[in-house]
């Protein structure tokens, strides 16, 4: 958003002069008005393209502010009016604890709430002829609901305005997520199962998941849990909470949170283990994190196909300026002034533009919709974001202005281009000689651009920026293009250049680490970028070997095979932005498939790196967790191996802060069947079962992965290396333990979390560290899938949840599958641009062309000779993109797959028949974009055409 | 001297909205094999018409035009092409040649098209621009030719497949007068070897120079004879037909 104030400036000084021409310039105001409706069908074509562009930019800001809205609902589903939450760890702390944080009044807070939770498995009885439908993760909480309805105020955003009194033993109010997956009504009965007991209770009342609705799944009569728990032996205690509202809404109230918490530490300074979480500050920072991450993701991909509508937009001005050549010339040469041509084309291009920015925006809103529902199938099963719609209009206004600027600077700098004509040269219709001399000024352009990319490329290593390391030498050896040109021939010069530009953006990465390390979209788009451009200088230097091809063509008899090559060929500045619109595209599309068929074909490597050779594992209820015993006794099964675990707090030399995580606690038996893979472990083991066995078997030290602590995205600077020391600590008791990593996992496919002996887990965490994990693997004849099916449906009231090491692997490929899918649906609007491009082209080209046509078939040529030739010659400009894009995006494809982008170098897999599919959809849709155009070439008739001419 | 070309009441009407030009009323015309036929009158009375209707690049709206005895605006298109391909050349004022193709690559495509094969094609073609005196040209395309060049290349284009018609419409109006005289003279070998030329041109002493002057003036032929004997060519002139001059600006912006 920052660099919206000079884009609005900008935008507004561009159209301020073309709206003064529109208002005082009766002149320009009329030749540009005849223009634009000269030809209504080309002018709705030129908008429809340029308007794609503003789409894409804009769809990126509106799923961007979808997923903001979506997580910053959580807020409200989950929190509602909480914005602080006090964990108190021992239920006996509770009231001392509310009575410290109410004793007074609380600044900046309007109210304060004591809740007690607990996990466990519900299960609702089965219905005639089914199953028992069951929900092993459920959250049971003790609230008063009287005052939970008026905390914080607003009875609306607690969700329990309609929840009725507290209930009493054996009722209970369920929210409506839970009623939803159980099917159940209010007089429903269900069993909640918990610390190795089975409570009925009855639903009175089903509550929106709304607010302190979102807080518990089933809210239960005081004393509920105490009861449920006495006696266990194991199981994860209840937990109490106090819950705070600060003054002000559900979201604006988070504004106060870090004041409000620090007052709350204070007063709870002399309590146990408590600890004072921003609930709704932590969910709404997420939010923005993650609103921001997709904002850029999808706006850093739509600028390939933002950059196609550029090419677009310059191929057709380019055009029109050549079409009208003639007329501009002999405007000029009745006295219109050079700036007051670039004036006409502005207003024109400026209406064009005004009008394709307002298409573009609302078109926006429908593909950012499209990309929203697809990205909600795609996660659907990941359960706890539900999408809420959302478009802000301060999003709106950016998209727009965003794809205006571009359009309006292209549309101005292609006309400033177009006004330097030669009056004779335009008056006569004849082409410009070729920029052989060096004057002063293009000398001094190259220099400042060669200095300008050196520059770039040293702030880019000096600030580990990989986007400015990989464009800086390309902007410098481009620049640097007319000096060569000087030395070498200019054909030599353009291949050396491209070549250099090109082969860099593939190795910089190689060749300097550090700048790359970041991994950011920037990268990815700038090195296409780069990597186009290169590309298709190159081959346009190519012509000679296609003149060779044009001359075994015309040997063969192919007269249209060498029509549609001698345009193309001989007009390679245009064929040039052609080929880059169709090489943008297809390098987009080729690379990500690359990328993700190299990717999934990894699956069984994965599973078997990260099983350590067992089969599933099963995660049970803290509360009332399955044995190991009662695993083994399942049909199929034939080895278990526990583990315990626990939420302890853990601090890291990167993260000095205390951060609640799953520690796992491992028995030497984990080894029985082999040990996961390490990509990274202490030289003093031999091996990455060594490793795992010391763990095991001795203290002092742990493995883990390199995310430890981390959300969502890449660790950068705060990844957890061997040699580092988690110190990991009981909140409740204080305990605390030191230990050194000495391995570190690319992946944490069972949320292990920190994996460190059994035994220094239960030290740390004593009651609280449960075996409510375990590994298992199965008979040599029995089916993974069959026998984790079994472990859940048998063991449902311990919420037990038996999952494949295979399956969770394939559906983790599934979910990346399917999202590059998505990713490559939104680069293929990139096509619908190309093509539109290539069939406005192909049309004006016919225009152009009209009076040679007309000779052609004066000469005897066959009207099928003439659309051939069309046809051909727009199938030769997308075969060549085709083909750049698709080498580029498979060499690009391998040094990313080759780099340890994901975590270790992957073989490159070549996906052709995906790929053939992918090709032909440009293919195909660059003939049809040829079709009506090629059709009315062939229509015209000779005697017609020439006299247009003559 | 055999008939190559007979036209019979040719009518050639333009429709421009809600008004009818009637560019040829009524046009007959016979033209022997081997004459040099000039083809003369105001601008926008119909020369130019006349010459697209009895080559068949345009179609007529009534008569009849024989050409070899075809009846060619009988034929459907496509036989009307290669019919033209095989008997016909045409020189245009503007050049016009491909420019995107050289010089050697222009004069061979009336061969490519009638089926000759890429290498003697390209062999005739290279001797074709030697014999118009641009042999060493032959690479250059048409933005690197002078205007004087790309009409000798336009000629050796239209001669190359020994065309039994030559069409010329003002082959020499874009060019000075000295190239103009060499142009003209290319045409007159050509003519002098058997081959038939139809010439359109304001200039008189190009009008005179044929074997054969027609005047064309508001759609009809109004003198076809002698160039010596029309008027305004130095003798009195003889109408060919009569009638009222209806085809006034016929040809102007078509």
């Amino acid at each position: 958003m920052i660099l919206l104030a000079p884009l609005a400036a900008l935008v507004a000084v561009l159209v301020a002069v073309s709206a003064w021409d529109l208002v005082r310039g009766r002149g320009l105001r009329r030749l540009a008005l005849r223009n634009v409706v000269r030809r209504p069908v080309e002018a709705l074509l030129v908008v429809a393209g340029a308007s794609l562009g503003t789409a894409i930019i804009t769809s990126a800001f509106v799923v961007g502010d979808t997923f903001d809205a979506s997580v910053r609902d959580i807020g409200r589903t989950e929190l509602g009016p909480v914005d602080e939450q006090v964990l108190v760890q021992d239920v006996a702390d509770l009231d001392r604890a509310v009575a410290a944080v109410d004793a007074g009044s609380l600044p900046g807070t309007d109210g304060v709430l004591a809740a007690i939770t607990a996990p466990a498995a519900v299960v609702a009885p089965a219905p005639a002829g089914g199953d028992p439908r069951a929900e092993p993760r459920a959250r049971v909480g003790e609230v008063d609901l009287a005052a939970a309805r008026d905390f914080g105020g607003d009875r609306a955003a607690t969700g329990l305005a309609g929840a009725g009194p507290t209930p009493t033993a054996g009722e209970a109010v369920v929210n409506d997520r839970l009623a939803g997956e159980l099917d159940l009504a209010a007089g429903d009965t269900i069993d909640v199962h918990a610390y190795g007991r089975r409570l009925p209770l009855q639903v009175r009342t089903i509550v929106p998941r709304v607010g302190l609705g979102g807080a518990a799944d089933v809210f239960v009569a005081p004393g509920t849990l105490a009861d449920l728990a006495a006696g266990a032996t194991a199981g994860e205690p209840p937990i109490g909470a106090v819950l705070v509202s600060n003054t002000g809404g559900v979201f604006d109230g988070a504004a106060g949170s870090d004041a409000v918490a620090a007052e709350l530490e204070a007063r709870l300074a002399g309590i146990g283990a408590v600890e004072v979480v921003t609930a709704k500050q932590d969910v709404l920072d997420a939010a923005a994190r993650s609103g921001t991450e997709l904002r850029t993701l999808f706006s850093s991909l739509g600028t390939f196909s933002a950059l196609v509508g550029v090419l677009l937009l310059v191929n057709l001005f380019v055009m029109l300026a050549e079409e009208r050549k003639s007329e501009l010339g002999v405007m000029r040469a009745v006295g219109l002034r050079r700036s007051r041509l670039v004036r006409l084309f502005g207003l024109e291009g400026g209406l064009y533009s005004v009008a394709a920015a307002l298409l573009g925006t609302v078109l926006g809103i429908a593909v950012g919709q499209a990309v929203v529902a697809a990205t909600s199938s795609i996660i659907a099963d990941e359960g706890d974001l539900t999408f809420v719609f959302a478009v802000r209009p301060a999003s709106l206004v950016a998209g727009g202005l965003i794809g205006l600027t571009i359009s309006l600077v292209t549309v101005w700098g292609t006309s400033l281009r177009i006004a330097r004509l030669h009056v004779i040269r335009a008056i006569r219709d004849l082409p410009d000689p070729p920029a052989a001399r060096l004057t002063l000024r293009r000398a001094v352009a190259a220099t400042v651009g060669v200095l300008a990319g050196t520059a770039l490329a040293r702030v880019g290593v000096a600030g580990d920026a990989g986007p400015l390391v990989i464009a800086g030498p390309a902007v410098a050896l481009f620049s640097a293009l007319p000096l060569v040109a000087r030395l070498v021939p200019r054909r030599l010069a353009v291949a050396g250049v491209a070549l250099l530009s090109g082969g860099w953006a593939v190795v910089a990465a190689d060749a300097v680490p550090a700048a790359f390390e970041s991994g950011t979209y920037d990268i990815f788009v700038v090195q296409g970028l780069v990597l186009v451009a290169a590309g298709v200088a190159l081959v346009t230097q190519a012509d000679r070997v296609w003149a060779w091809v044009s001359d075994r063509l015309a040997e063969r008899g192919g007269l249209s095979a060498r029509l549609a090559l001698a345009y193309p060929l001989a007009r390679r500045g245009r064929t040039g932005l052609l080929l880059a619109m169709f090489s943008l595209v297809v390098f987009t599309l080729a690379l990500l498939s690359a990328i993700s068929t190299s990717d999934s074909a990894r699956a069984p490597q994965l599973t078997a790196e990260a099983s350590g050779g067992w089969d599933l594992w099963v995660d049970s209820s803290p509360t009332g967790p399955v044995t190991a015993a009662q695993i083994a006794a399942v049909e199929g099964v034939e080895q278990v191996s526990p583990m315990v675990s626990g939420v302890a707090d853990l601090t890291t030399p990167a993260e000095p802060e205390p951060t609640a995580w799953t520690v796992t606690g491992i028995e030497p038996s984990m080894l029985d069947r082999g040990a996961p893979a390490l990509s990274d472990r202490d030289d003093r083991f031999a091996s990455d079962h060594d490793a795992f066995a010391a763990v095991a078997a001795g203290p002092g030290v742990a493995i883990t992965t390199e995310d430890l602590l981390q959300g969502d995205g890449p660790p950068g600077d705060a990844a957890v290396a061997v040699g580092d020391t988690v110190t990991v600590t009981d909140p409740v008791s204080g305990e605390r333990v030191p230990l050194e990593i000495i391995g570190v996992t690319d992946e944490d496919w069972t949320g292990h979390g920190l994996l460190a002996a059994r035994s220094i887990v239960e030290d740390v965490l004593g009651a609280r560290a449960t075996e409510s994990r375990h590994l298992v693997a199965v008979d040599g004849g029995a089916d993974a899938e069959s026998v984790a099916h079994r472990i859940t449906a048998d063991h449902v009231t311990s919420g037990a949840d038996a999952r494949t090491f295979a399956g969770e692997v394939a559906d983790e490929m599934g979910e990346s599958r399917a999202f590059m899918r998505l990713l490559q649906g939104y680069l293929g609007l990139g096509l619908v641009i190309g093509t539109a491009g290539l069939g406005v082209v192909m049309v004006r080209a016919v225009r152009e062309r009209r009076r040679q046509v007309g000779v052609l078939r004066a000469l005897g040529f066959p009207a099928r000779v003439v659309r051939r030739a069309f046809l051909l010659e727009a199938g030769f400009v997308a075969l060549q993109g085709i083909v750049i894009g698709l080498a580029l995006g498979l060499v690009t494809a391998w040094q990313i797959l080759d780099s340890d982008a994901f975590g270790e170098p992957i073989p490159l897999r070549v996906p052709w028949l995906e790929l053939a599919v992918l090709m032909a959809a440009p293919a195909l849709a660059a003939a049809g974009a040829a079709v009506t155009p090629a059709a009315q070439a062939a229509r015209i008739r000779p005697a017609a055409a020439l006299r247009t001419a003559d | 001297m055999s008939t190559i070309l007979s036209a019979r009441a040719v009518t050639k009407t333009y429709r421009t909205g809600a008004h009818d030009v009637h560019a040829l009323r009524g046009v007959d015309l016979d033209i022997g094999g081997g004459e040099m036929v000039t083809v003369m009158g105001p601008s926008g009375n119909g020369k130019t018409t006349l010459l697209n209707c009895l080559s068949g690049l345009d179609d007529i709206d009534g008569g009849r035009v024989h050409v070899d005895g075809v009846d060619i605006h009988r034929l459907p298109d496509g036989e009307r092409t290669s019919h033209r391909a095989a008997r016909m050349g045409f020189v245009f004022q503007a050049f016009n040649l491909v420019p995107v193709l050289s010089a050697c690559e222009n004069v061979e495509l009336p061969l490519l098209v009638t089926g000759v094969r890429p290498r003697p094609a390209r062999q005739r073609a290279e001797a074709m621009l030697g014999r118009v005196g641009l042999a060493d040209r032959a690479r250059h395309r048409p933005a690197e030719l002078s205007g004087g060049e790309q009409q000798r290349v336009a000629i050796a284009r239209a001669l190359v497949a020994e065309p039994a018609i030559v069409w010329a419409d003002e082959p020499t109006g874009n060019l000075d007068s000295h190239t103009a005289a060499a142009v003209l003279d290319l045409l007159r070998e050509a003519n002098a070897t058997g081959q038939t030329l139809v010439l359109v041109t304001h200039d008189r002493a190009i009008g005179a120079s044929g074997t054969r002057l027609v005047q064309v003036q508001d759609g009809r032929i109004v003198y076809d004879g002698d160039p010596r004997g029309a008027a305004g060519m130095g003798g009195a002139g003889r109408p060919a037909g009569a009638g009222a001059a209806v085809g006034v600006g016929a040809e102007a912006g078509r």
